[in-house]
């Protein structure tokens, strides 16, 4: 507690000089916070080109939005909303798109972003169904999981960053749990005439069905 | 709230937001529900699942940030400063050119007023140590932790307030100053609002209140006078968002002015 009460402080001076028109503290807070921005965005974008132009816009939203921040949350909890709202926001253009892109675990840009080189193979397998699992959730149920069961936020904090009430997250939690629970017994259990991949909640376009064939 | 699956006879199985309470949060889970999944290998064995997520989720790796990302969000960063300092460029021209000027700035620069303002107050608070203006909803802004603020309705004035140079904010608080409002008196709000004291601003004293469309909505301009210099020449105005000024409304705009 004493260690998170210390970065508070060290965000809270981040923030405080930047406003004073420090040049490097604004740098400084995004490098306490990229990484887990970043973990986010990706997760929450669903590949990592988009998470890349999300972090871009949430990195200038912050700056922009500095002045005005408020105490009634943490500024890691504040990054992160304007992290999860700035890939929501993006998304959401996407959906007007004719065509939807899903991750692919071939790209090396996303194997490259998901990897941990010291996983062993079936590890590393399990982690890429589950990372693939979950960038195909609906994108209300994939932002609950990815505050709630990844970064480890409470449940009031992550309702607070996605403005929504308690209740919701943890519905959305439970139904995105539930997928990507199947998604976990079908790898390890896989019927011997069905698909072993994800289950999603609308039809894989043909080319994903064969990427999926392929693994 | 979405949607629960029903839930009745003595045999049915949990629901999925049951199972996930129970796997998730068992602590705060009914006890009634862990006994079912302790007694019905159906909900045992999905309880299972969901705890090898669990254990899976958490312990998915932080991926690294590739550094074409770092270098593009340093680039973005650079680009907003060189962005503000062209733009504090152009309010120092606008100011000059103002003096002589009656025409209204754009919303934009209006809005630009709030993060100046909000530094200075920061700037205050570590200089001297007092609390800081807050500029929304009534929460506190970024304050220290020696912050004097008492945790009451007043909300402080940063000692090195900037001044206001936008010549129709400035009439507008001189126009108010010139109504003649008598000192410390309620200061009446407009429309459907019962009659109603200023926000209140430590070491501070209403002078007067007046209401205007600001920024395509109603605002209401309230006039502060430092208790600690009557004879000062020098006043704070702070332009809140609507008719009924509180210390919970939205501060559009704010400065010293000199009377």
């Amino acid at each position: 507690m004493r260690e998170a009460a210390r970065d508070e402080a060290g965000d809270l001076e981040c923030l405080r000089r930047h406003l004073a028109g420090d040049r490097e503290a604004f740098g400084e807070l995004l490098a306490r916070h990229r990484g887990r921005m970043w973990a986010v965005a990706l997760r929450t974008a669903g590949n990592p080109e988009d998470a890349a132009d999300a972090l871009q816009d949430a990195a200038l939203s912050a700056f922009k939005a500095a002045g005005s921040f408020r105490q009634d949350s943490a500024v890691g909890t504040w990054l992160y909303r304007i992290t999860v709202n700035a890939c929501l926001d993006r998304l959401r253009r996407q959906a007007a798109r004719p065509t939807v892109h899903y991750p692919d675990p071939e790209s090396g840009v996303w194997r490259q972003a998901t990897e941990d080189p010291t996983d062993m193979a079936e590890q590393r397998e399990l982690r890429m169904v589950l990372e693939q699992a979950l960038a195909q959730l609906p994108v209300d149920q994939r932002a609950a999981v990815v505050l709630v069961d990844v970064q480890g936020l409470p449940v009031d904090e992550a309702a607070a960053v996605l403005g929504v009430p308690a209740g919701t997250i943890k519905s959305r939690c439970a139904r995105g749990r539930a997928k990507l629970a199947t998604a976990l017994r079908d790898l390890r259990n896989p019927a011997p005439d069905s698909d072993v991949s994800v289950q999603i909640d609308h039809p894989a376009t043909p080319d994903e069905n064969r990427k999926r064939g392929a693994r | 709230m979405e949607p629960q699956e029903p839930r009745g006879a003595a045999a049915a199985h949990l629901t999925s937001e049951e199972l996930s309470e129970c796997a998730f949060s068992p602590e705060t889970a009914p006890a009634g529900l862990l006994e079912h999944a302790q007694g019905c290998p159906k909900c045992a064995a999905e309880l299972a699942d969901l705890r090898a997520l669990l254990t899976e989720l958490v312990a998915l790796p932080e991926p690294a940030v590739p550094e074409s990302v770092v270098v593009r969000i340093d680039a973005a960063v650079e680009r907003a400063w060189q962005e503000a300092d062209a733009e504090q460029e152009r309010e120092k021209q606008r100011d000059r050119a103002g003096a002589t000027s009656t025409a209204r700035p754009g919303r934009w620069s209006w809005r630009k007023l709030a993060v100046p303002l909000a530094s200075l107050s920061l700037i205050a608070i570590a200089g001297i140590g007092i609390g800081v203006a807050v500029s929304h909803s009534g929460s506190n802004a970024i304050s220290s932790a020696g912050s004097a603020s008492s945790g009451v309705s007043a909300q402080n004035i940063p000692r090195s307030s900037q001044e206001l140079t936008d010549p129709t904010l400035v009439a507008w608080v001189r126009s108010s100053l010139a109504s003649g409002q008598p000192k410390n008196s309620p200061m009446v709000a407009q429309g459907d609002c019962a009659p109603t004291s200023a926000p209140k601003r430590s070491g501070y004293t209403a002078l007067t209140a007046s209401h205007r469309e600001f920024e395509n909505q109603a605002a209401t301009l309230i006039v502060y006078q430092n208790v600690q210099e009557p004879a000062s020449p020098t006043v704070y105005a702070v332009v809140y968002a609507g008719s009924c000024p509180s210390s919970a409304s939205v501060v559009l705009a704010q400065g010293s002015v000199s009377r």
